[in-house]
């Protein structure tokens, strides 16, 4: 009998920036940052209704299809 | 919004971007091909009075290459409790006097940065503050 295939999870399509982005359905903000080709020191929020959520890099998250996400350099008071 | 023949590529992208995450906007060309955006009802939250208002600002004919900077908003926007924050000052924009949002995007990048980031990044700046 032979062994069955690791599971293989399917890819979440999210979307950073309006623009769609696969990810892992257990990702983190890291991993999305990568899959976006967005830097690490990038802010990264999530936003679901009204909130706005900022994810860490280190922070684990469950995505779902087509959620929204925003990615920005940061702003300073001038 | 209204009609921006006028705009860029890029600008009437930025503002369609905005549109579909659900800000209700008004948009008017600036005629250079730039924009000036107007966010209805900017949710400031709860530790602010008035807890909403229009939030105004500009992007630029050479967007994305230009960051967003500054906003403006209403002139008697005030936290519940505590002083101003600096980033917060008294202007006269247009012939009105209107509340200056000074957050700038020191490290803005073209190929990432977006309208749609500034503006969550301000929402976020909002929230937190205080």
């Amino acid at each position: 009998m032979s062994e069955a295939a690791p599971h293989q999870e399917h890819p979440v399509t999210i979307l950073v920036n309006n623009k769609p982005v696969e990810v892992p359905r257990s990702t983190t903000g890291f991993q999305i940052k990568q899959a976006a080709g967005v830097p690490p020191e990038f802010k990264l929020y999530l936003r679901r209704g009204a909130n706005l959520d900022e994810i860490a890099n280190d922070q684990a998250l469950e995505v779902h299809e087509r959620e929204e996400f925003v990615a920005v350099s940061g702003q300073d008071v001038s | 919004m209204s009609a921006a023949v006028e705009l860029a590529d890029a600008v009437a992208a930025a503002v369609a971007d905005l549109e579909r995450a659900g800000y209700a906007l008004s948009a008017s060309a600036t005629g250079d091909g730039g924009s000036i955006v107007t966010v209805h009802n900017f949710r400031f939250g709860e530790r602010w009075l008035p807890e909403s208002g229009d939030l105004t600002f500009e992007i630029a004919y050479n967007y994305p290459y230009a960051a967003i900077y500054p906003y403006y908003t209403i002139s008697e926007l005030n936290l519940r409790e505590g002083d101003r924050p600096s980033a917060l000052q008294i202007v006269d924009w247009r012939g009105s006097r209107y509340t200056q949002v000074s957050l700038r995007a020191t490290n803005w990048n073209p190929q990432i940065d977006t309208a749609l980031g500034a503006l969550a990044q301000v929402e976020h700046w909002f929230k937190c503050i205080g």
